[in-house]
C-alpha cells in the first residue's frame, strides 16, 4: 500500500473540487449565479495570491512568517493614493492621464512597499536572524501593530478615498456571453496573473532567481558557494513587498476606501493561502490564493447547494465566508499537513 | 502505516465535518432556556392568588411598586428611576382622596434577584401596578409572575426587543413600556418600506453583532407581517470590505429593497459595490449608518438611499420644569443616568388609569385590576419623554406630528428629511 503515498494529492484534490463544481453548474437552476460567484472568487483570490507570494518567498529563504506583510500591502495602497490624488489630481484627472497615472502609482507603491520592507528587515528582523525562531515572529507582529497604528494616527483613524478613475458601474463591464465581468475585475485578475508569471519566470530563469532558490535550499551551503545570503534575503523581501504594494493599489482602485487597518484581514487570508498551497512553494501560493478566494464565495454556496440536495440546506450566508475559508484550510491540512502542493522551494534532504 | 495514517486523516476530517454540522444544528435550535425559569416561577406565584379587585380600606394607601436595581454597581441607575417615581407620586397627588405610596424592591438587575423582588412587591396588599424593571433580564424572568398575579408592569428602561416580542407566545398583556425599545426603528423601517417605498420583496444584510442582528430580526418580522417577502438574509463581520459574493446573491434575487442593519463603513462599501453591479432597487438603513462618513465613503452611489434615526427628546416646558424639580427633589440631575423622564411618564400612565377606574364603595377604594390594565393600555397623552400611547405589544408609540423615528433620503449629497408618521 506504499503506493498511496505516491498519489499526487494536490492535483487529485483540485480535480475533485472542479468536478463537484462542474456537477453543480450542470444541475443548478441559476447558472449565471454560479458563474458570477466564480468571477468574484477569482477577483478576490487574485489579490490574496499576490499578497501570499510575499509570505511564501520569505518563508522559503528564512523559515520565517513576516506578519507585517499585510501592512506592507497597506503602505503600497497609501503610496498609490498619494500619487493619484496629489500628483495626478484625483477625481479631476484627464482621461488620457488615467492609464499612465495607474502605472506610475503602481510603480511608486511597489517602491514604497519595498523600501518599507528593507527598513523593517534591517532593523526588526536581521538582528534576530540567529535568535530563537519565535523572536522574529514576535518582532514581526510588533511591526505589524506599530504600522497599523502609525497609519491610523497619520490619517486620524479615517478612511481615505481613491479617486474613482477606474471605470466602475453598471455598464462598465465586458459581456462574455453568459455573464458580465466588470473592467476592474478583468484588470485585477489579468494584471495579477501577469505579475505572477513574471515572478515565476524570474525565480526560475535568472541568476538572481537561482540564488534565491539556492538560499532557500540551504542558506549556509549557498553562502559557501559564494552567494551573498543577506543580499538574496533582501531581494526576496523586496520582490514580495513590490507585489504586495501593487496589490495595494489594485485594492484601492477596486474597493476605493483605504485605512490603516486594511491590511490585517487580507494579510491573514493571504497567509492562509500560502499555507494552503504549501508554504515556501511559489505556484502553491498562487493556487492557494485563488482557492481561498473561491472557497469563501463558491465554496460556501457549494456547501449550501449540496446540503440542500440532501434536504437540510444549511443556508450559510456571507457571514460564514471566513469560517468556510478556514474550514477548508483545516480540512486540507489534516489530509496534507504540508499544503496542497507541498513545500518545494525549501525542501531539505 | 501510510494507509493507517491516511485513514486517520479521513477520520479526522469526518469528525471535523460532523462537528460543524452539530454546531450549526445547535445554533438553529430554539432558544427556550431563557424562559424556563420564568415558567417555574409562575407556578409558585399562582398560589398567591391573582384576585381581580384590590380593595383599599379607608385610611390606607394605594401602592405602586418600583422594581429596580438598588444595590451594586448599577445602583445609580436604579436610584434615578426610584426618585423619578417618588417625585411623580408626590406631584400628582391623590386618587379619590386615597394617597399613593411608592413601594420599592431591589431586583439587582439580575435574573436571580428578579423573582424575590417580585414576591416582595406582590406581598403588599394594596399593590395595583409596578414600574420597572429597567433590566430586560429581570423582566423576562418575572413577566409570568406578574401575569399570574394580574399586576400590570410599566417598564421605563427595558429596551431589549424580546421583552415585548417573547419567543413562542403572545406578548404579555400585563407588560408595557414607556421607553423606545431597540427595535422600534426596525418596525418603523418595515412600515416605511411597505407604505412609502412600496417594496414587496426585501433582501436583508446586517452586521452580525447584537445591534445589527437585533435590528434585522425586528425588520424581518415586521416586514413579513406587513405582507412583504424576505428573499434573502445574510450577515457580515465588521471590517469586511469585499462584498462581491453578497452583491451577486442580491442581484440574483433582484429584490425591491435592500435593507441594511449595520454601521457606516461596511454599509458604504456595500452600497458602492451594489450600485456598481447595477442594482437599481431601494436601499434602506438605520441610525448606525446615517453619518457624514457614509456620504464621503459612498459618494454618488449613496444618492437615493433612505436612512432613519430616532427622534431626539423635545425640550418642552414640561421637560424643563421636570429637570428643575428633579434636581431639587433628588439632589442630582435627571439626566446623569437614563430613564428618569420615561419613569415619570410610566407613573403618569398608571396614575391616569387609576383615576379613571378607581371607584369608592362604602368608603373603601375598589380598583378592578383588569379595568386598570385596559385603562393603562388605552392611555394617550403627551409625556415629558414624548408621546405616551401603547401598541399591541405594549410598546410606546409615536403620535401624529411626533414620530419616534425620522427618515431621510440622500439627495445631492445631503440628508433630506422625509415626511413620515
Amino acid at each position: 500500500m506504499a503506493d498511496l503515498k505516491r498519489i499526487p494529492v494536490g492535483p487529485v484534490l483540485v480535480a475533485a473540487i472542479v468536478a463537484v463544481f462542474a456537477l453543480t453548474v450542470a444541475l443548478a437552476d441559476d447558472r449565471n449565479f454560479w458563474v458570477e460567484q466564480v468571477r468574484n472568487g477569482l477577483t478576490t483570490g487574485s489579490l490574496y495570491a499576490l499578497i501570499a507570494l510575499g509570505y511564501t518567498m520569505v518563508y522559503g529563504v528564512l523559515r520565517m512568517i513576516n506578519f507585517a506583510h499585510g501592512e506592507v500591502f497597506m503602505i503600497g495602497a497609501f503610496a498609490g493614493w498619494v500619487v493619484l490624488t496629489e500628483v495626478f489630481g484625483g477625481d479631476d484627472m484627464a482621461t488620457a492621464l488615467i492609464a499612465p497615472a495607474i502605472l506610475v502609482a503602481m510603480l511608486v507603491a511597489a517602491l514604497a512597499s519595498a523600501s518599507a520592507v528593507v527598513v523593517i528587515e534591517r532593523f526588526a528582523y536581521r538582528p534576530l536572524r540567529n535568535a530563537p525562531r519565535l523572536a522574529p515572529l514576535i518582532s514581526a507582529i510588533g511591526v505589524s501593530i506599530f504600522l497599523q497604528h502609525l497609519f491610523l494616527r497619520l490619517t486620524d483613524g479615517r478612511f481615505k478615498q481613491y479617486p474613482r478613475i477606474f471605470p466602475q458601474g453598471p455598464d462598465e463591464s465586458i459581456n462574455v456571453g453568459f455573464t458580465e465581468i466588470a473592467y476592474v475585475q478583468v484588470f485585477l485578475v489579468g494584471s495579477s496573473i501577469v505579475l505572477m508569471l513574471a515572478l515565476f519566470l524570474f525565480v526560475q530563469r535568472t541568476r538572481t532567481g537561482t540564488s534565491i532558490r539556492a538560499v532557500a535550499e540551504d542558506r549556509e551551503v549557498a553562502a559557501l558557494m559564494g552567494i551573498n545570503a543577506n543580499r538574496v534575503i533582501v531581494i526576496t523581501f523586496v520582490l514580495g513587498a513590490g507585489l504586495a504594494g501593487i496589490a495595494g493599489v489594485m485594492y484601492g482602485l477596486w474597493l476605493l476606501n483605504i485605512k490603516g487597518t486594511m491590511g490585517f484581514l487580507p494579510g491573514i487570508k493571504a497567509f492562509t493561502a500560502a499555507v494552503l498551497g504549501g508554504i515556501g512553494n511559489i505556484p502553491g501560493a498562487m493556487a492557494g490564493g485563488f482557492l481561498i478566494g473561491l472557497a469563501e464565495t463558491v465554496g460556501r454556496e457549494e456547501i449550501n447547494w449540496i446540503t440542500e440536495q440532501f434536504g437540510f440546506g444549511l443556508g450559510l450566508g456571507n457571514e460564514w465566508k471566513d469560517g468556510v475559508a478556514f474550514f477548508v484550510l483545516i480540512g486540507v491540512l489534516l489530509l496534507r499537513p504540508s499544503g496542497i502542493f507541498g513545500e518545494v522551494v525549501g525542501k531539505r534532504a | 502505516m501510510p494507509q493507517l495514517l491516511l485513514r486517520n486523516r479521513w477520520l479526522a476530517l469526518g469528525v471535523l465535518f460532523a462537528g460543524l454540522l452539530l454546531t450549526l444544528a445547535a445554533c438553529g435550535g430554539d432558544d427556550e432556556t431563557d424562559t424556563g425559569g420564568g415558567t417555574a416561577a409562575a407556578t409558585t406565584a399562582a398560589a398567591g392568588g391573582g384576585e381581580n379587585v384590590v380593595t383599599v380600606a379607608a385610611g390606607d394607601k394605594i401602592q405602586v411598586g418600583v422594581t429596580a436595581v438598588l444595590s451594586g454597581d448599577l445602583v445609580a441607575l436604579g436610584t434615578t428611576v426610584l426618585k423619578a417615581a417618588e417625585l411623580a407620586a408626590q406631584q400628582q397627588g391623590d386618587v379619590e382622596g386615597f394617597e399613593v405610596e411608592i413601594v420599592s424592591a431591589d431586583d439587582t438587575c439580575d435574573a436571580s434577584g428578579a423573582e424575590p423582588a417580585a414576591q416582595q412587591l406582590l406581598a403588599n396588599e394594596n399593590l395595583v401596578a409596578v414600574i420597572g424593571s429597567i433590566c430586560s433580564g429581570v423582566n423576562v424572568t418575572v413577566q409570568p409572575t406578574y401575569e399570574e398575579a394580574n399586576i400590570t408592569q410599566v417598564s421605563s428602561g427595558s429596551t431589549a426587543v424580546r421583552v415585548t416580542y417573547p419567543e413562542g407566545r403572545d406578548p404579555f398583556d400585563t407588560f408595557l413600556r414607556t421607553v423606545v425599545h431597540d427595535g422600534v426603528q426596525g418596525v418603523k423601517q418595515a412600515e416605511y418600506a411597505t407604505e412609502v417605498l412600496q417594496s414587496t420583496t426585501a433582501f436583508i444584510a446586517h452586521d452580525t453583532d447584537a445591534y445589527g442582528t437585533g435590528l434585522a430580526d425586528v425588520f424581518e418580522d415586521e416586514f413579513t407581517e406587513l405582507g412583504g417577502e424576505v428573499v434573502g438574509r445574510q450577515g457580515w463581520e465588521k471590517q469586511q470590505t469585499d462584498f462581491s459574493a453578497l452583491v451577486t446573491s442580491v442581484t440574483t434575487e433582484a429584490p425591491d429593497l435592500v435593507y441594511v442593519a449595520s454601521f457606516d463603513p461596511e454599509a458604504a462599501a456595500f452600497i458602492n459595490q451594489l450600485r456598481d453591479a447595477g442594482f437599481a432597487g431601494d436601499y434602506l438603513a438605520g441610525d448606525g449608518v446615517i453619518t457624514e462618513q457614509f456620504l464621503t465613503l459612498s459618494g454618488d452611489n449613496a444618492e437615493g438611499a433612505y436612512l432613519s434615526k430616532p427622534a431626539p427628546f423635545e425640550e418642552t416646558p414640561e421637560l424643563l420644569q421636570f429637570q428643575e424639580d428633579y434636581l431639587e427633589y433628588a439632589g442630582f440631575p435627571w439626566d446623569d443616568q437614563p430613564y428618569a423622564a420615561e419613569t415619570f411618564d410610566a407613573y403618569t400612565a398608571i396614575f391616569n388609569a387609576l383615576t379613571e377606574v378607581a371607584t369608592v364603595v362604602d368608603g373603601n377604594l375598589e380598583i378592578d385590576l383588569d379595568a386598570l390594565n385596559d385603562a393603562i393600555h388605552a392611555q394617550d397623552f403627551a409625556g415629558i419623554s414624548g408621546n405616551i400611547a401603547f401598541d399591541d405589544h405594549g410598546d410606546v408609540q409615536g403620535a401624529p406630528g411626533k414620530p419616534q423615528i425620522i427618515f431621510f433620503k440622500v439627495e445631492a449629497g445631503e440628508y433630506v428629511q422625509q415626511e413620515f408618521e
